[in-house]
This record gives structure tokens, sequence and C-alpha cells, in this order.
């Protein structure tokens, strides 16, 4: 990457993010809170830097888009830093992701040139892990955890505010069954994630993640699938470490 | 395959449902988008079976007819077929239709005939949506726990209606609805009253989701809003049969047609798979195969339940209670996996099929809402509970009749 890239980049051709609709009916406290952590980790990873998944798509926050800058993973294998300048960062307009507050761009190649090589790739930027992606996409999966660990503490609130036969449901055995199922399942995942060697390992256990995740969204019922609040923003987190973290496309 | 209770032939409305799902595929994006789209799709086949679907024939100007009978919708068998094979066209545009839905169970079922006469006419009269509140924010769909009231009026004609009701799907857009209401304490105390929403103190918002949008979740809130003694739906019933019951009863006979839809979005996200991965091998192909093993299994289960309910309706004691573990379990699974599928699908198919892939996005958002509507999973698990403890559940094994537990 050519040094100084970041200011003499023009401006990417990307529309205004979207306003986040939703906030003014069955808005939610807790509502958009992925976004932001999303913008805490491209913080934490160099400042606004986009790294590409290997299917050429990045998810991140909307505000940070505008001086975002581009590195690229064009393939699966070595890591390969691609110049902004040499791409084209495209908004894919995907609007579920934008009601979460978030943005989907598809970046492509500007040149057909743009192969691996000293051309091509410039100096890898400092970033604290030996592997970059590993540690990104930790953080990114780490993100996931947190986000149901905050699930599950709503979700334990709000069992105690229901009531069946005049019991609360928390005080049933099958709603702590599941409770404990589900505090069990992150425990284990975040143990694993600390030990994680590789990004495929950091892949499996975002899918078990997700599976967590779905369990304790189920305890929240209805208030769990409206958009500005967490179903919102567990949708938003799987799709953004979907485009990162999943192997699915590389298999 | 029999025929459904109404002398449907139910192999002859599977395979007429499976053409009309193919014209919901086509609107489901549309309505996805925006889902007041659906006034530009009432002439869809499948749109106008819902707005006919249990409204009585001697209403029907022009029913749909299958194999030369005509389709009511009447038995808990046909609206699982119906439900199932029109859902793996899109489900959300058969939420978004207008027609009577579970209110109109709800008005079958405790109405009396002027009350009945009055809400079928104006169906038909012009294209209209219905609601059904149950749901209230701080109780779910626990119908003994509802806050709603209904106080009488000072004038003592009649009632006032006060409260809200949340996740209350097409409420904000619909014309009248049933809503149940608390008129005194204990589980008698519950009414069901028919409501329009152009009276003075209903409020109705959409609530934004993260998918499955043409159910348009709402909220709807009645302040002391009047209700006249003759829209007090059982009125001719003793309080024990209308009212708590009535909703039960309601909800039970809906449920395997909502798990039926689940198991038709999973059969669609089945095909889906198949058909971006022709050549699917290793454990993917075994899981996909697994995956449409299991659908076809429960597809036999929910109908078998659904054959069962009618069996108990045709017996005049419409006591469906007794069936409701076997009712729980179906509705769970169902749901359940098509959930199951949509996530194998999105790995299956890649990190960006979800950002690339329009359908499966929309499929893979859709498919939670399955969880909670018709009651939460958590309570159809202890509803599963129940019975085992009461030896209801599991059923005996086919073809061991009488086999000792």
């Amino acid at each position: 990457m050519d040094a100084g890239v970041k200011s003499r980049a023009e401006p990417l051709p990307l529309t205004a993010p979207a306003p986040v609709d939703g906030r003014s009916a069955g808005a939610d406290p807790d509502g958009g809170r992925w976004a932001g952590m999303v913008r805490e980790i491209h913080r934490r990873h160099g400042g606004r830097r986009l790294l590409v998944s290997a299917s050429a798509h990045a998810a991140c926050a909307a505000a940070d888009l505008a001086a975002v800058e581009v590195f690229g993973l064009p393939g699966a294998g070595a890591v390969h830093w691609v110049s902004r300048r040499r791409c084209v960062v495209t908004d894919l307009d995907h609007r579920p992701a934008t009601r979460s507050g978030l943005t989907i761009v598809r970046v492509t190649q500007r040149w057909p040139s743009m192969e691996p090589g000293p051309a091509a790739a410039g100096p890898v930027p400092p970033l604290a892990a030996p592997d970059p992606r590993l540690s990104w996409a930790a953080d990114l999966c780490r993100g996931h955890l947190d986000l149901v660990r905050g699930l599950l503490d709503r979700a334990v609130d709000h069992l105690n505010s229901r009531t069946l036969d005049g019991t609360p449901l928390l005080a049933r055995q099958h709603p702590q069954a599941l409770i404990a199922d589900a505090a069990m399942d992150l425990a284990e995942a975040a143990e694993c994630l600390a030990a994680a060697a590789n990004v495929a390992q950091v892949a499996d256990i975002h899918r078990r993640a997700v599976t967590a995740g779905r369990s304790v969204i189920r305890l929240l019922g209805a208030s769990g699938f409206v958009q500005a609040g967490p179903g919102g923003d567990l949708y938003a987190a799987e799709l953004t470490c979907r485009l990162y973290l999943d192997a699915g496309a590389d298999r | 395959m029999t025929g459904g209770p109404t002398g449907v032939d139910v192999a002859e409305l599977d395979g007429r449902c499976r053409e009309m799902a193919r014209e919901l595929r086509a609107v489901a994006l549309d309505i996805d988008a925006d889902p007041d789209a659906i006034r530009r799709y009432l002439h869809l086949e499948a749109v106008r079976m819902q707005r006919l679907t249990l409204v009585p024939e001697r209403y029907q100007d022009r029913p749909l007819a299958v194999t030369g009978r005509p389709y009511l919708g009447m038995s808990c068998l046909e609206r699982t077929v119906t439900q199932q094979r029109l859902a793996y066209g899109d489900p959300g545009t058969i939420l978004a239709s207008p027609g009577p839905s579970l209110s109109g169970v709800a008005v079958l079922t405790l109405g009396d005939p002027a009350q009945q006469d009055e809400y079928f006419r104006r169906l038909m009269g012009a294209p209209t949506w219905t609601f059904f509140g149950l749901t209230e924010p701080a109780k779910g769909s626990a119908a003994m726990e509802l806050q709603t009231r209904l106080e009488p009026a000072a004038a003592g004609d009649g009632w006032l209606l006060s409260g809200t009701k949340r996740y209350v799907g097409n409420a904000a857009r619909a014309q009248l609805g049933v809503v149940f209401a608390r008129r005194a304490p204990g589980p008698i105390g519950v009414e069901a009253v028919l409501v329009d929403t152009d009276a003075p103190g209903v409020t109705a918002r959409l609530l934004p989701t993260v998918g499955l949008r043409g159910a348009r979740l709402s909220e709807i809130t009645f302040d002391r809003v009047r209700i006249a003694p003759d829209r007090l739906l059982g009125r001719h019933l003793r309080p024990t049969r209308r009212g708590l019951l009535g909703a039960v009863q309601t909800l039970l006979r809906f449920r395997p047609g909502l798990g039926a839809m689940g198991l038709g979005v999973a059969e669609a996200l089945c095909d889906h798979i198949g058909a971006q991965r022709p050549g699917l091998r290793g454990w993917p192909a075994l899981t996909l195969q697994s995956l449409r093993e299991r659908v076809a299994a429960l597809t036999r289960m929910t109908r078998d339940v659904a054959a069962r309910v009618d069996a108990e309706v045709d017996t005049g004691r419409a006591d469906v209670m007794r069936l409701t573990a076997r009712i729980s379990a179906v509705k769970l699974r169902s749901v359940r996996i098509a959930e199951e599928a949509s996530l194998f699908a999105a790995d299956v198919l890649g990190s960006a099929s979800l950002v690339e892939d329009p359908w499966l996005d929309k499929t893979f958002r859709d498919v939670r809402a399955f969880e909670f509507m018709e009651g939460a999973g958590v309570l159809h698990q202890m509803a599963v509970f129940s019975g085992v403890l009461k030896g209801q559940y599991p059923p005996e094994p086919a073809g061991r009749p009488g086999a000792a537990r």
C-alpha cells in the first residue's frame, strides 16, 4: 500500500447512511448496540480500516464509512493488502443492515493487474497481532459473545417479569435450565476463543455463538423480533460475522 | 390421501396450493420491502384464498373450487395443508393478506348468528384486514394474565375497553378485530369483543421488525373505547364457554397451521440449497437429506394432529385441550426446523450469501418470527413437559395401539 494513501484518498462514492428507522416506534435503549461495537472494533484495529472478507464484502458502522480505508483479502490463504485507490467500493444498499446502523459494501479491484505481488501489495500495516485476520476475527466473535451475554441478562429480567399461573417464568425449572444452558454455552465459547489459533477455529466458535444467541433471543419472545432492539442487533451481528468468519464460501 | 372434513380432496388441495405458491414467491421481496404493497396483489389466487378462508359458504358469491367442491378452510387439516404449501411461496404475503384469519376462528367459535352475519358480510363487502388482540406488552399471550379492562359504561349500556395489545399482526392496518379483555377477576372474567379500529379511542402503530414484515406486527391501544352490548362475542353462551376458552381453543386450532408454515419455509430452503448447490457432497449433502426427511416426518405428524383436532370438533365437544402437548410439539419442532434450515443454508451457500441472495436474506430473517407466533417456544416446551407428566406425550407409536407406557 502506498504511504500516505489515507491523506490523499478521494471520498468514497457512497450514499449517506440512511437513518435507523424504528427509533421512534418501539424504540429500545439497547438497539443499535452492535453498530457501536463494530465501530469500536475498527478503532481498535488501527482506526478507520476495513478488512474485506475473502468474498470481497465488508460491513462497517455507517457513520464511519466515509472515512474508512479499505484493505482487501482477495483470496483465501495469504493476506493481501490492497490500496483503496485500486479498489471500487460500492454501497450495496442492504436495507436490513442499514436499519441496524451498518453498511454492507462490495469491494472490487479497479485494475486487472491487481494480482498479489510487489506492484499491488504494499507494506502490511502495523497491527498488533501477527495474523491480523485472526485478531480481527477474534474481536468480532468476542463482540458477538458479548452481545449474547447482554441478551442473557435481559432475558433473565424478562422472564422474571412474566408470570404464568401467578408464578414468574424465571421461577420455573425449565426456563432456568434454558438460561443455564445458554450461560454454559457462552462460557465455553469464550474459553475456546481465548485459545483459538486460526480463523477456522474462530469461525467454528462463532457458529456456536449464533446457536447460543438464537436460544437466548427465543426467551425474549416477540420483543426479540423488534428491529430497534436486541433482535435487530443480533441479526446485524450474525450478518457481520458471517461476512468475515463463515468458512462456508471457502468450502 | 383421504378427503378433508368438508369433502375437499386433501391431495388435490396440496397440489393446487403448490401451484399458487409460485405467484407468491414472485412478489415476496416486494412485500418484504413494503408490506402495504399487498393491495397491488389482491388479484392473486393465494391472496384470494386467504380472504375466503373461514368464511361460511352462504356468504361467498364465488368460492374457490377444489375438485368441484368449495374450499372454505373450515378444517384444521385443510388450513394446515394450505399454509404449508403457500408458505413455501412466501409466508409474509399470506400474513399480509386480508381475511378473517385468527379473528375468524374466534367469531365462528364464539359469535352468535347475528354477530357472525355482520362480521362475514363486512369481510365479503370489501377487502378487509382483521386482527386478533390477545398478546399484551407485559404479559405475552398468557390469556389468564391479561390486563386490558372491560368496564361497564356509565350509562349502563355496554362497556368501555381500555388497555394495550402488542405484537398483534396487521392491527395497524386492520378495519376490525377481536380483543380479549378482563371484565372480572378469575378465568371466567375474560371476554372477547369485536372492535372497529376507527372507533374513538383506538390508536395503532406498526412495530418495525427484523423480518416477516408482511405480518405487520403492531401495537394497538384502547382508551375507553365504547363497546356496544351486541359486540360481546358469545353473549348467548355461559361465561365458562366463552372468553378465555375461546382464546385458548382458537389458538389451539390455529397452531398446527402456523407450524406448517415453518415446514413450508424449511422445504423451500432445502430446495433453494439444492438448486444453488446441485453437486453438494459430504456432510452438507447428508445434512440436507436429513433435513428433508425430518420435514417430511413433521409434515405427517402435523397433519395427523390437525385431523385429530377436526375429529374433536366433529364430536361436538370441540375439546382440543387434551391434544395440547401434541399441538405444541409439532408447532415447536416445525418452526425450529425452519430456523435450522436457514442457518444451514447460510453456512452452505457461503459467507456473502445473505448479502447477495435477497430471498435467502429475507427468509433468514423471517423464520425467527415463527418461534413466538401462536405462543412462545418456552411455553410450548412446558406444555410438552406437562403432557409427558400426564402420559399424553409422546403419543403411542403407530402400529402399537393400546401399548402400555
